[in-house]
């Protein structure tokens, strides 16, 4: 589980992923959470067949909320500015332990 | 415009290719708004069955009780409100990127206006430096003109179901059957029934819905485009401002248009007072005609010898979307390539050479000789893609409206655990996914679609390319570029048309290249290796980045301007995480690239690095991710850099023309 804070037109929401969903089933969430809940969803739904995650890979090209790394790219480019990044984050995949020269 | 245009002949060239862009664009937004209308009409169609059971008296027929019209009463609102959702909103979404657009083209059209050598370039720029008040004014006026008509329509339309459902009850006129019914009364071949209307001018037409969402399209951004135009040249020829109006002349013209452009140029007022009024013309005798008036002061228009309009008849005839007017000597495509080789072959290239090339390219890119190339792979493709984005639209609303309900009852504080039994919850749910699924499948046929729009500019984008230089590989050169059975391999194979045959060679002449499928795409100079993720498009579009990384390490010249391109733009900021799951240690300067990935630098840090690249020191650039990221901004349509960053385009579209040469 990971979990987003973030602005969304001046508000601050938080989004949560966990297994593909985005909601806790927690007493505290917001309005301004939800609301940055369904932008998320709505951005997602919008990328379906697109590319998604990191330049050069890997990519999902639908259903991107179902992996943590899309989400985690989807959810960044929802929000306005992302504040904290809590949790298990997904990490972009590291391909060759020795990076010297290496160029992505 | 590429080199100041010193006569109106030329002058008016440009302007009707600008004016062909617009008429490009004002059909686009017709075919969106279009299928907003019609998307409207389908779903009070598919609604007719409740709508005249909700009326239905016994017997079939209507009934004119107090209580029966009551009923039509509060249907009429329901039918007002669904109007609203499925018409109203989302043509005020269109407005909202529509109208800017023609106000922006209109300026466009204005700066080609402004280019005679006899006005004073600073005056130009200034005049163009901040947005004039009445300039602004023409946008808000245009947007809420818009707006009125679109809020008349719907009117309209909730009022003919009114009056029809009422006129029909009291007549006792039967809902549904053969002859005349309240059906009838409403619907057409699966389509609102054309309406009888009052028009501006208070004559009465009938039309229908989809007739007025193509006059609405047409008129309301055309007025925007001239307006501004309009203004801003008036701004800066002052009180001599003086117009002469230019038609295209084809199949379409009126000749009451053509007639309009053998009058003497005239003021504005002058124009309003006259029979033919300003474009665009909406009177009955000459409806909408394509015209448009170019500026200029009574000076101007007698240093052409006082045959203005002998003047713009050559222009004229080679208007729309048939390309530029043609010097007898030279053809567009000769002259762009005699333009683009004169500038590419001046001294040591720099960052500056290379944006200047690449601009005259883009410059080329509005021409209607682009666009045939466009259009004659897009195959209707826009088309398609404004009406499912008309279609996407119009479901936005109540996906966002179940979304909201849906999370509002899972998220009650009463409501922690599981909530599949819970009533509200499956409803709101069943009702969210359904749309859901709906946004989703249009979404992916409408992704798909741009990308093969996409592919339709890249392509057009090489064969104006290769006008000026080679490429692809030779047989020669693919034998050598690279080697093994890899399963990515054929990915690289297919974006080698896309590259110079120079940066193949150059490859080529280092040694193969060797590919590896992967998770992340990388490039590795020490072994020649260019790794690839995914497939289809997605892997052929890493490709290309990871070749511009090879390329950039074959050519130092490359190297060198990128690396100028990159500390001009980026000068004084500190580097930032990327963040996105990216590691800490990849950082970039953000500048305002459309991607924050492309402000990546990589820098020589240890001796083992420096063993391969002889004569480089610890702390000097060996890679960069401009041309990779711009190869795939080019070539893939990614990262909208021709909206977001034209510098850079230009900058990319001059590497990919002059860079690197062997």
């Amino acid at each position: 589980m990971f979990r987003v804070t973030g602005t969304i037109d001046g508000s601050v929401g938080s989004v949560s992923w966990e297994d593909g969903d985005l909601v806790r089933d927690a007493e505290d969430i917001t309005a301004e959470d939800l609301a940055a809940v369904l932008a998320v969803h709505f951005r997602a739904s919008r990328m379906e067949g697109r590319a998604v995650g990191p330049i050069t890979g890997p990519h999902t090209m639908r259903d991107h909320l179902s992996d943590p790394l899309s989400a985690l790219f989807i959810i960044y480019d929802t929000f306005d500015e992302v504040g904290a990044v809590e949790g298990d984050v997904p990490e972009i995949p590291v391909e060759v332990e020795d990076e010297d020269g290496v160029v992505y | 415009m590429n080199g100041a245009p010193t006569t109106l002949q030329q002058i008016a060239n440009e302007m009707f290719l600008s004016a062909g862009r617009f008429e490009k664009s004002a059909r686009a937004w017709e075919s969106e708004l279009f299928g907003i209308f019609t998307g409207a009409e389908r779903k009070l169609f598919e609604r007719r069955s409740s709508i005249l059971s909700a009326i239905r008296a016994s017997g079939g027929n209507m009934d004119g009780s107090t209580e029966a019209l009551a009923r039509i009463q509060t249907l009429s609102g329901q039918i007002r409100s669904s109007i609203t959702d499925d018409l109203i909103r989302p043509a005020r979404d269109w407005a909202d990127r529509s109208i800017p657009e023609a106000w922006r083209q209109g300026r466009d059209l204005a700066r080609t206006n402004l280019a005679f050598d006899q006005i004073p370039r600073d005056v130009v720029r200034e005049s163009f430096l901040h947005v004039r008040p009445a300039s602004a004014g023409i946008l808000t006026t245009g947007l809420r003109d818009t707006y009125t008509i679109l809020n008349t329509v719907g009117n309209d339309m909730g009022e003919f179901f009114r009056t029809t459902m009422t006129e029909a009850a009291i007549l006792g006129i039967p809902i549904q059957g053969p002859g005349d019914t309240l059906e009838a009364r409403l619907f057409e071949s699966g389509r609102v029934r054309p309406q009888t209307i009052k028009t501006a001018s208070g004559k009465i037409v009938r039309r229908s819905v989809r007739q007025r969402a193509v006059a609405i399209a047409r008129v309301e951004s055309a007025k925007v485009y001239n307006r501004v135009h309009e203004e801003q040249t008036k701004a800066v020829f002052g009180d001599d401002a003086v117009y002469a109006n230019a038609n295209p002349e084809d199949r379409r013209s009126t000749e009451i248009c053509l007639n309009a452009s053998n009058q003497d140029p005239m003021t504005l007022a002058e124009w309003d007072a006259s029979p033919y009024k300003r474009p665009p013309r909406l009177r009955p005798d000459f409806h909408l005609c394509r015209s448009f008036l170019i500026g200029g002061t009574r000076a101007i228009f007698d240093a052409a010898h006082g045959d203005t309009t002998g003047t713009i008849d050559k222009a004229r005839k080679s208007a729309g979307s048939a390309g530029p007017g043609t010097p007898p000597s030279e053809t567009p495509k000769a002259k762009f390539q005699r333009e683009v080789r004169e500038m590419t072959e001046k001294g040591t290239p720099t960052d500056a050479t290379m944006i200047a090339v690449g601009n005259r390219i883009r410059q080329e890119m509005k021409t209607g000789r682009f666009a045939k190339l466009v259009d004659a792979r897009e195959k209707g493709t826009l088309d398609r893609i404004n009406v499912l984005r008309g279609d996407r639209e119009a479901l936005s609303t109540k996906w966002k409206t179940a979304g909201a309900d849906t999370l509002a009852a899972r998220a009650r504080p009463d409501r922690t655990e599981f909530l599949g039994d819970d009533p509200v919850w499956r409803e709101a749910r069943r009702r969210f996914i359904k749309l859901d699924t709906e946004i989703r499948r249009i979404s992916t046929e409408l992704n798909d679609l741009s990308d093969n729009l996409a592919a339709a500019r890249g392509e057009a984008t090489l064969d104006l390319l290769a006008e000026v230089r080679d490429f692809g590989p030779t047989k020669g050169i693919a034998k050598t570029l690279s080697k093994g059975k890899s399963a990515v391999r054929p990915h690289f194979d297919a974006i080698t048309k896309y590259v110079p045959t120079d940066w193949l060679a150059g490859s080529a002449a280092r040694g193969p290249v060797k590919f590896r499928k992967v998770q992340r795409g990388f490039y590795r100079d020490r072994d020649a290796t260019i790794t690839i993720s995914g497939d289809g498009r997605s892997a052929q579009s890493t490709a290309i980045h990871e070749f511009g990384h090879r390329t950039e390490a074959t050519f130092a010249d490359i190297l060198d301007v990128e690396k100028q391109f990159f500390e001009r733009r980026t000068a004084g900021e500190v580097p930032r995480w990327i963040g996105k799951g990216y590691s800490h240690q990849e950082v970039s300067k953000f500048d305002k690239f459309t991607e924050t990935y492309m402000g990546k630098e990589y820098k020589f840090k240890k001796m083992n690095q420096l063993i391969f690249y002889g004569g480089a020191k610890a702390g000097d650039h060996y890679a960069f991710e401009l041309l990779s990221m711009g190869l795939e901004g080019v070539f893939f349509g990614k990262y909208n850099l021709a909206d977001g960053d034209p510098e850079f385009l230009d900058f990319i579209l001059g590497l990919l023309a002059s860079g690197g040469k062997r």
